[in-house]
């Protein structure tokens, strides 16, 4: 088991070098001279000396694995340059808009995970009853719509017409309900039909009839026996879902006038600022890695076959 | 009535009505889109602004005073046909490589497949994004992104197929019979690989609209004057507290869409391969064949 963990811990690494040599690449093949587009940033007049100037400031005509290994070194260290935009350090603006996409998604996960569960379990508990019903609409439905348009229906609904919750801007817990509903119910009604059909495989498996027979109630083999065996498919659905939670990010967070990461990724898109543009890419990537590394063992942990193998 | 009308009609019915409609509407809107807008999507009129809906303005105006109908119908052209050229685009190449990278196999097809899943466990959007920041704004950039974020999954596909069918016999009967490997590619793994290939393109097409609205919702993608649902949307945010109308139309007018190429690709899929069963059919479906042979056998 120890062992096992460890080697998913060493190709994680592996894949974050791998994940850096693919953000750090994007400089690389920058059409035009990256000098030249940096000068113009800068000031409105560019001379050939100034963009000369700006190629020896920034190495620019250095090797590329070298420049490179420069830029690694330095982001192990913490430092990720600066903004060509607004000559602020990357790292330092990164830390300081973490803390809303964090709030953002780890909130959105959570709501994800309340709502698909909960309908999947009430589903269960109930079959073929409304909650069902309510399970398969919702799917189509997610499957389907746009997240800004859920988030916008979400803000009138309770931001306008029965004016309950703040729908702008970060300040305090009330602020962050509805960001975070908006991100998790999308993923959240997907993933309460996947969990529902997988408690529908585990309840018709023959165990169950077993135990049916043994004179044990309905509700008791659900909760202990059906439950745990459907949870490693939904955690590995959920982490899906989890980990693409950055993208729906990219679209909530200007909704709300979050300035998170998502944004900040996003303003570096349309500015064309580089040195943000890979940080950012640099950040996802090691965020995908880790959830997929967490998945891997949370799935261990919980699988009742694989524990049991443990114990024998 | 001719057959091939029964047998289109049969087709239609086992794809399902509903989706049928919506796309279709959504491609009659698309081709005869200068022709059914009552007005210019562009044409703007102040004294006529943020109406509601009303005989002159049948789905009322935006901000600008520009009509909301017309505007709809505009931007569904805009949307299907950057639909189209992305998917061609990215069909085309996708599967120039996974075919190449099946057929030749070995380190070339390790590299292409490893770095095809080094771009696949990224969202495409963020591709997307991290492609319009290097190549910059506009229509024709914005095309190049989606390409290259979408190349990927058509190349996995085909190279499955291909990889699965080149060592069929078939195929290793007509290399021992003189086939030129031109001829098997273009002949015989190319339409192998197509199928699935289609089937794929008509969900993805779905998904597609929906990156492309969130792109223009962004403001990185489609850019006014040229009308799109994401666009719309984006315009009328602000007005979001007195005019939802001018929201919630766009917006459907996309659910509806991806919605439509989502259950029209679904139906496909499942008309194309084998159906995936779930236990429980699948144990009912052997105590039927068992009583069936029972029976037989007493008989």
């Amino acid at each position: 088991m120890a062992q096992v963990a460890l080697r998913r811990l060493l190709s994680a690494l592996i894949l974050v070098a791998v994940a850096s040599v693919a953000c750090f690449s994007i400089v690389a093949v920058f059409p035009g001279n990256v000098a030249r587009v940096i000068a113009e940033m800068r000031s409105s007049t560019v001379s050939d000396e100034i963009v000369k100037q700006i190629e020896v400031q920034y190495g620019l005509k250095d090797p590329v694995p070298l420049r490179y290994l420069r830029w690694a070194g330095r982001a192990v260290r913490g430092d990720l340059g600066e903004s060509l935009r607004t000559g602020q350090p990357v790292a330092k603006d990164l830390v300081r808009r973490a803390p809303l996409t964090v709030i953002l998604i780890l909130g959105g996960g959570a709501f994800t995970l309340v709502m698909g569960m909960g309908l999947a379990f009430l589903g269960a508990l109930w079959s073929d009853s409304v909650i069902d019903r309510i399970i398969h609409v919702l799917s189509l439905i997610g499957a389907s719509a746009p997240k800004f348009f859920i988030a916008a229906l979400l803000v009138y609904l309770f931001g306008v017409v029965f004016r309950i919750l703040p729908t702008y801007g970060f300040a305090g817990p009330a602020s962050w309900i509805l960001p975070c509903i908006s991100i998790g119910i999308i993923p959240g009604s997907i993933l309460s039909r996947v969990a529902r059909v997988a408690l529908a495989e585990e309840m018709s498996r023959q165990y169950v009839v077993t135990a049916i027979s043994k004179g044990l109630p309905r509700r008791r083999i659900l909760v202990h026996d059906a439950l745990p065996n459907a949870l490693p498919v939904t955690i590995n659905a959920f982490a899906m879902h989890f980990a693409f939670m950055v993208q729906a990010a990219l679209v909530i967070e200007p909704i709300f006038a979050w300035q998170g990461i998502a944004a900040y990724f996003v303003e570096a898109v349309r500015f064309r600022d580089y040195q943000v543009l890979q940080s950012c890419l640099l950040v996802f990537c090691v965020f995908f890695i880790l959830v997929n590394l967490s998945v891997d063992l949370i799935s261990m942990a919980l699988d009742p076959k694989q524990s049991r193998q443990r114990l024998a | 009535m001719p057959a091939w009308f029964d047998a289109a009609l049969s087709f239609a019915c086992r794809l399902g009505w509903p989706a049928i409609l919506v796309v279709a509407i959504d491609l009659v809107l698309a081709l005869f889109a200068q022709h059914l807008t009552p007005y210019s999507p562009t044409a703007q009129d102040l004294m006529s602004a943020n109406q509601t809906f009303s005989a002159a303005h049948l789905l009322g105006t935006d901000h600008l005073g520009r009509d909301t109908l017309s505007r709809l119908i505009a931007g569904s052209q805009t949307t299907l046909v950057a639909v189209a050229v992305v998917v061609v685009l990215a069909m085309l190449i996708g599967v120039v490589i996974g075919t190449i990278s099946g057929y030749v196999g070995g380190w070339l097809d390790e590299i292409v497949m490893r770095s095809v899943d080094f771009m696949l466990s990224v969202p495409s959007l963020i591709v997307a994004l991290a492609m319009i920041g290097i190549f910059g704004l506009g229509y024709w950039n914005m095309v190049a992104a989606l390409t290259i974020a979408w190349i990927p999954s058509y190349a996995r596909i085909t190279r499955g197929v291909v990889v699965a069918t080149v060592h069929q016999p078939h195929i290793e009967s007509l290399w021992v019979l003189g086939a030129s490997r031109t001829r098997l590619i273009a002949f015989h793994l190319l339409p192998a690989a197509l199928r699935s290939i289609l089937v794929y393109a008509s969900v993805d097409a779905g998904v597609l609209a929906l990156a492309i609205a969130t792109l223009s919702f962004l403001g990185l993608g489609i850019q006014p004057p040229m009308s799109e649902w994401g666009e719309m949307f984006v315009d009328a945010m602000p007005y979001l507290d007195f005019s939802p109308r001018q929201i919630v139309l766009p917006g459907l007018a996309l659910t509806l869409t991806v919605a439509g190429f989502n259950y029209l690709g679904e139906r496909l899929a499942s008309l194309d391969a084998p159906r995936a069963i779930s236990g429980r059919t699948l144990r009912k479906r052997l105590a039927t064949a068992q009583r069936l042979l029972v029976s037989r056998t007493m008989q």
